[in-house]
């Protein structure tokens, strides 16, 4: 087997769905019947409540790489891991698959719960395609792995969700596949195990496994992924670079929480008119390097007399956490009347945000600071660009130095300047 | 789905998922299924021990509870003639030992009806989440019925034993007509099982089913020469068999032959049917469960 082999190739792969569970059974009947005389089933065309989970997927993923998949819930990621699993059958295209694929989804799937954890890595690793030789050998390795002491010797009902994914995730892993298949189980190991468990993906990787990684959790994609797909409504929105997949994602997101806000505060005192990002030299920006200096102008309207008011600027991380708010002192609005305008600039020097997607949201506060008094439904996001493998959103200014005989792999960039010398 | 095309010489597989597969493969999909039954064995063996092991553990009376209900099936029915509430035609071996020679392979059936027909709507969460031969679930129902049987064939010794009688040496026989009878309750369970995972009305319809259908078998009654009795042998393929099972352990002869053979084939040929269809259905199952 060469290093460069294709382990997985999608060509257009269409699967679809039936949302209703009746009319599900009478199409599953009715393709059989048709299957049994010979004729081709109704997969390639729509009928009625039936609707495409995943529409002209195409990518090939060669030996050690690992492909990312992201976007929000029922884009269609399980439903592409489950296709190169085997467990469904596309309607449209086709997946081929090379090697033995290992599924890491909800782990501990089929445990017996009346089992011993022991008695249950024979029934498990069967299952996933392991002889009985085979099982034998790896008994040692998996409960070293599982690392759940005498519970394995326990009745499975009686562990924790994290022992059982322990257990499950150290089955998995040690059918040494070639395709791994993982669907957001990492979540629930603790902290060590977790470690462990990248540990060995990494191991796995280096001898040439190639991965489908679904996660939520984007600093795990941008540090595991070199490619990743962001899929919406069954659409391969994008598939290449992952920092670029991650920013788009992100940005599709918080569209979306933007259409939730927008005509929110019809009818409010002040009207936002306009919103912008400019860099240092006045220029517009939808997206900059951390350290930048961001300047954000608005624009308000004034629709109703206010006495007094804050001016106020928070910003956002696409998970929704507050990062920081920027207020203004106490101000004196009693003198702008119906219609007039008012400018605002809020300079941001030294911008410490680290790689990702933000939502600034720029408003008027009322005398008592809670409760917004501007219309606010203008959108505006901010990218903040880099290697988006970190997590976190606050960027520490920092300097490493090392002694000893350390040198410098790689270079992640302007953000880890890196003295040499003794410290 | 599943197939296995060896490719390349490092004897590396690679596996082809596109709609409507097994159309393009013919008459090649009985050697496919055929293949993929082998290869699955030791997962066949592996559920059927887990069965086991898991049924009898946490019970205070473990595996007696294998000889509970041939043996109250016995003790009610050999009441109910000795005490003439039910007119059953005398025999001329024992009652008892004649009822229980019939109630064991019948046992057997039902156990592996029952566990068959419920297989995979059990396994619904492996269904969806690992790939492997689904019809190992349905198959693999059949070790513990089985299992079972052998437990309460102890009773069946004790009973010879208290008879003083021995069994004929046909007895040699009888596995070949329990092949062919769990064969047909796996034949029937594919079908059944298909249709559990679609509507569940079939698992509650289930044991009302197989008690209407035991009642309809002469199992605890000798097979009659009537009319009725001569359509239900040849319409019902549980009677000639059942009939045949307790000629060979009792009698020495086969009273039923054509009725058997009749039988036999018909008992195969569901239990082809139902294969194909499984198999067909296969790729469906996990979406639709």
């Amino acid at each position: 087997m060469s290093a460069n082999e294709t382990v997985v190739r999608v060509d257009g792969l269409w699967k679809k769905y039936c949302k209703s569970l009746k009319r599900s059974a009478f199409y599953t009947l009715a393709d059989a019947a048709r299957g049994a005389f010979g004729l081709p089933s109704h997969a390639d065309r729509l009928r009625k409540e039936e609707f495409w989970a995943l529409r002209d997927i195409n990518f090939a993923l060669k030996r050690g790489e690992c492909l990312g998949l992201i976007g929000p819930n029922g884009a269609g990621k399980t439903t592409l891991l489950k296709v190169l699993g085997g467990m469904i059958e596309p309607d449209r295209g086709r997946a081929e698959v090379r090697g033995r694929v290992g599924t890491l989804i909800q782990l501990g799937a089929g445990f017996h719960m009346q089992l011993t954890g022991r008695e249950n890595i024979y029934v498990n690793g069967a299952i996933l395609g392991m002889s009985r030789r085979e099982i034998r050998d790896k008994l040692g390795a998996i409960v070293e792995f599982a690392d759940i002491g005498e519970f394995i010797e326990s009745p499975v009902k009686f562990y924790s969700s994290g022992m059982l994914v322990r257990l499950g995730f150290a089955i998995a892993i040690h059918i040494e596949p070639e395709l791994l298949l993982i669907d957001e189980v990492l979540a629930v190991g603790d902290v060590s195990f977790r470690a462990r468990c990248f540990e060995r993906m990494d191991e796995l990787r280096r001898s040439s496994c190639a991965m489908v990684f679904v996660s939520h959790a984007m600093h795990m994609v941008g540090r595991i992924c070199e490619k990743a797909c962001f899929l919406h409504r069954g659409c391969a929105a994008y598939l290449g670079d992952t920092d670029e997949a991650i920013s788009r994602y992100l940005s599709a997101q918080s569209e979306v929480r933007l259409a939730e806000a927008a005509g929110k505060g019809v009818g409010m005192p002040y009207l936002v008119e306009e919103t912008a990002f400019q860099d240092e030299a006045g220029n517009q920006v939808t997206a900059v390097e951390c350290g930048d200096t961001l300047r954000v102008k608005g624009r308000l309207r004034c629709v109703r007399p206010l006495g007094e008011g804050f001016a106020n600027l928070s910003i956002k991380s696409s998970e929704g956490l507050v990062c920081s708010e920027c207020r203004s002192p106490k101000l004196d609005l009693s003198a702008i009347s119906p219609g007039e305008r008012m400018s605002v600039e809020l300079r941001l020097p030294n911008l410490a945000l680290m790689p990702g997607v933000y939502w600034l949201k720029f408003v008027l506060l009322g005398p008592s600071r809670v409760g917004y008094v501007a219309n606010t439904d203008v959108p505006y996001q901010l990218r903040v660009k880099g290697r988006m493998d970190r997590a976190g959103v606050v960027h520490m200014p920092h300097s490493w130095s090392f002694s000893g005989a350390v040198g410098v792999a790689e270079s992640h960039g302007s953000d880890d300047r890196m003295s040499r010398g003794a410290p | 789905m599943r197939p296995t095309t060896p490719v390349g010489s490092a004897g590396e597989h690679v596996r082809v998922y596109v709609p409507d597969r097994q159309r393009q493969l013919g008459l090649g999909v009985w050697k496919e299924m055929w293949v993929e039954l082998i290869g699955a064995r030791e997962l066949i063996w592996r559920l059927a021990w887990r069965d086991i092991i898991a049924k009898y553990k946490q019970s205070v009376f473990g595996i007696l509870w294998a000889l509970f209900v041939p043996v109250a099936l016995m003790l009610a029915f050999t009441f109910l003639k000795g005490a003439e509430l039910v007119p059953i035609p005398d025999t001329e071996i024992p009652y008892p030992l004649f009822v229980f020679s019939g109630l064991l392979p019948w046992q057997l059936f039902a156990t592996c009806l029952g566990g068959t027909t419920t297989s995979l709507t059990q396994a619904s969460d492996l269904l969806r989440k690992a790939n492997f031969p689904r019809e190992v679930l349905v198959i693999s129902k059949v070790g513990q019925a089985v299992f079972s049987f052998l437990v309460a064939s102890i009773v069946l010794a004790g009973l010879f034993v208290y008879y003083g009688m021995a069994p004929a040496w046909t007895v040699v026989f009888y596995p070949l007509l329990l092949l062919l009878l769990a064969t047909f309750a796996v034949g029937l369970g594919f079908g059944l099982s298909l249709l559990q995972s679609a509507v569940r009305d079939v698992g509650n319809a289930i044991g009302i089913l197989i008690m209407v259908w035991m009642l309809l078998t002469p199992v605890v009654y000798p097979p009659s020469a009537t009319r009725a009795g001569a359509i239900l042998s040849l319409a019902n393929p549980m009677s000639p068999i059942i009939t045949t099972s307790r000629d060979l352990l009792l009698h020495g002869t086969v009273t039923m032959p054509e009725q058997l053979a009749f039988a036999a084939v018909l008992c195969l040929l569901i239990t082809l049917v139902g294969w194909r269809m499984f198999h067909l259905l296969e790729p469906k199952i996990a979406e639709r469960i």
